[in-house]
């Protein structure tokens, strides 16, 4: 769902979604009359309770907003919520709200015991009993008038108690509110329309000093702080994504630093990092935190720029990898771009883009497929692996209303179908990807600050790599250094910054045929046909230098399929061919005639 | 920038007035949005953007501009910046 906000105002919003940020936009927009599209959902909402929640109320229009939904609030009279929920013929019902958020605060539950703390355990029993009664009565009128969901926060457990140690026992304010938020999960046990919401939980995640500010309290009765605001609205959130329809069915990961450490292609089955010791193990959590999302119903997928050949065997043979193949529901592992890869994958399991989370470590692939295909929730992902889990869950697209059978065996079923199914590719426009991407690439001779880095390179690149021959630094040295050979490197640069040297070049200058001996580009760059205008830069030197052909051999080698279509793909002519690999020959006029498209060469 | 126009800043933002309408005058339950609740979204501005701790017996005294400032300058926060 798009963002109902303008692009200023959202801007603002995502560098602070709170409460002061939240009041600016609400009086900005209602200075300026704004209207919203007609065909934007709504979502009719009640906010009840027995503090002061206007800054909740600011935040939560400004969050709906921005989920693309236009909510429509009553907003309870202070201190109202039992006559609101009491009374058929009041502006609660005739709202007709689609979720009520039943706000309460502990001094409203155990006012009477607050008063003196600490003194008479059957006073805090007695009194909580009588509350929880009125409140049973609540909802049962509630539930008779048929309007929608009930929400009710629990209270979160105090902090500090003047129990001390023996706060969990009976008679503290603490223990108390621990019996209250018990008896309140049996509450929604026993009807169907009310949920709780764990206050308790979301005030921990802020941290209970900070979400407990009693200057605010006390002044105004402000029992959210302005601190807890946006983690209580996030949490709200989820649950307005899940009764409007709009949470998530699938999560789609990259496999390479985002499953293991490292890149299977290059660093082979016992070089990735996965297992019991880190930062293997921190992967290793994160693939169980998914396997645990599969088992709750959450499709998996994988998209994967690999040999698939490669990155099935860590599903297959890893030790200690924890997905395998029965686990995903779809699998695109190839050297297609990854948006039309995602477009696949939705439509394969036939759910549509806005149900998919992609994973992805790589920032520029986010923001590539961010660009394509605006549906897909990308999180911004960090570059600690321990890390990975918590960002995860801190997501609140897959909030649950309630967990059925169908749910538990959703991913197993998923998989099934895909292995009935034949891999089906949908187009996305690559051109267009390329164009916006503005690759310049610059190549140039080696020199001494370069050299190792090429060296590296012949060494490491196994994939786009035509001849696999590995030099150390001392012997692409001395090939530099020679008149017979010319040793080249390709840096490149795009529209998100400098991404180095990535490719090289070891040719042989014969006076009408010059052989390329090392022709590899670094897997990172694939795709983006930096290749063919390094080629093309290549013929345009022979042309200088008189040469009419170019010859370049292929040795085959297990990993580097993606590199053997290069050369015909160049319009070069095969001379020879073999099990071990080919060889082809080009001509540098006709090359030098057709500039390749996509990328600027300096 | 001085204190005063900064102090004036916060108000116009907070409370949703235009800036070039706020006067060291400018005081509680008189403008359009300074009331309980526009107070304390107030009072939290003001120690967000001054860093500052405004105590609970020192919040009911706040009630003009011409407070603020005189209050914030007796918190240390220097008049020219």
């Amino acid at each position: 769902m798009k963002s109902l906000l303008r692009e200023d105002l959202r801007k603002k919003w995502l560098q602070d979604p709170g409460a002061l940020t939240a009041g600016r936009i609400r009086r900005t927009l209602a200075r300026e009359s704004s209207s919203f599209p007609a065909e934007a959902p709504r979502i009719r909402i009640a906010l009840i309770g027995s503090f002061t929640f206007d800054t909740i109320r600011d935040t939560f229009e400004v969050a709906c907003l921005d989920a693309g939904l236009v909510p429509e609030i009553m907003v309870g009279s202070y201190g109202q919520y039992a006559q609101e929920l009491l009374d058929p013929a009041g502006p609660l019902y005739a709202h007709r709200p689609e979720i009520t958020f039943l706000m309460l605060d502990q001094w409203a539950v155990l006012r009477r015991s607050l008063e003196t703390p600490g003194s008479d355990p059957d006073g805090l029993k007695q009194e909580l009993d009588e509350f929880l009664s009125g409140l049973e009565a609540m909802v049962r009128c509630f539930d008779a008038q048929g309007a929608g969901l009930l929400v009710i926060h629990n209270l979160d457990v105090p902090a500090y108690d003047v129990m001390a140690g023996q706060a969990m026992h009976p008679g503290s304010i603490s223990w108390a509110v621990r019996s209250f938020n018990q008896a309140l999960l049996g509450l929604a046990k026993r009807c169907e329309r009310v949920r709780v919401l764990d206050y308790d939980l979301v005030a921990s995640r802020v941290g209970k000093p900070a979400a407990n500010d009693e200057k605010m309290r006390l002044l105004g009765r402000f029992c959210v702080s302005h601190r807890a605001v946006p983690a209580l609205v996030h949490v709200q959130m989820g649950l307005v994504k899940a009764v409007k329809g709009l949470t998530r069915k699938c999560i789609a990961v990259d496999l390479d630093n985002t499953l293991w450490g490292g890149i299977i292609g290059e660093d082979g089955l016992s070089g990735i990092q996965l297992g019991p010791t880190p930062p293997g193990n921190a992967y290793q959590e994160f693939q169980k935190l998914l396997l645990g999302f599969y088992r709750r119903g959450v499709i998996l997928a994988i998209n994967s720029r690999n040999n698939p050949e490669d990155a099935l065997r860590v599903l297959r043979e890893h030790p200690h990898q924890v997905l395998h193949e029965e686990h995903f529901g779809a699998i695109r592992i190839n050297w297609s771009d990854k948006a039309s890869n995602l477009a696949a994958i939705a439509e394969e399991l036939n759910i549509g883009l806005d149900s998919v989370v992609f994973i992805d470590d790589d920032r520029l692939n986010r923001e590539l497929v961010r660009s394509e295909l605006s549906d897909v929730l990308i999180p911004e992902w960090p570059e600690d692996a321990s890390l990975f889990c918590r960002t995860l869950l801190e997501l609140n697209d897959f909030e649950i209303l309630s967990l059925t059978r169908e749910d538990r065996m959703r991913g197993a079923m998923y998989a099934a179908e895909r292995s009935r199914r034949v891999e089906s590719e949908v187009a996305v426009d690559v051109d267009g990807f390329l164009a916006r991407l503005e690759i310049r690439i610059r190549v140039a001779p080696a020199d001494e600050f370069s050299i190792p880095r090429v060296a590296q390179l012949t060494q490491r690149t196994n994939q786009f790599n035509m001849t696999t021959r590995r030099y150390t630094p001392a012997e692409v040295q001395k090939l530099a250094a020679s008149s017979e050979h010319r040793v080249l490197e390709v840096s490149a640069t795009d529209r998100y910054g400098d991404m180095g040297i990535v490719g090289a070049a070891i040719l042989r200058q014969g006076s009408d045929v010059w052989d390329i001996d090392t022709f590899l580009m670094s897997c990172r760059v694939l795709g983006r046909r930096i290749e063919d205008s390094f080629l093309w830069w290549i013929a345009r030197e022979a042309t200088k230098a008189g040469a009419a052909t170019l010859r370049g051999e292929i040795t085959f080698t297990k990993k580097n399929a993606p590199a053997r279509g290069f050369y015909e793909r160049m319009g070069f002519r095969l001379l020879e061919s073999s099990p071990d690999g080919q060889v082809y020959a080009g001509s540098v006029a006709e090359l030098v005639a057709k500039q390749p498209q996509g990328v600027t060469i300096e | 920038m001085e204190l005063e126009q900064r102090v004036k800043a916060v108000v116009a933002d907070t409370l949703g007035l235009p800036v070039e309408k706020i006067t060291l005058e400018t005081a509680a339950g008189e403008a359009d949005g300074w009331d309980s609740v526009g107070h304390l979204n107030l009072v939290s501005a003001l120690e967000q953007v001054f860093g500052v701790h405004l105590a609970i017996g020192d919040v009911e005294s706040l009630t003009s501009v011409k407070q603020i400032v005189a209050h914030l300058q007796a918190k240390g926060i220097p008049a020219q910046s």
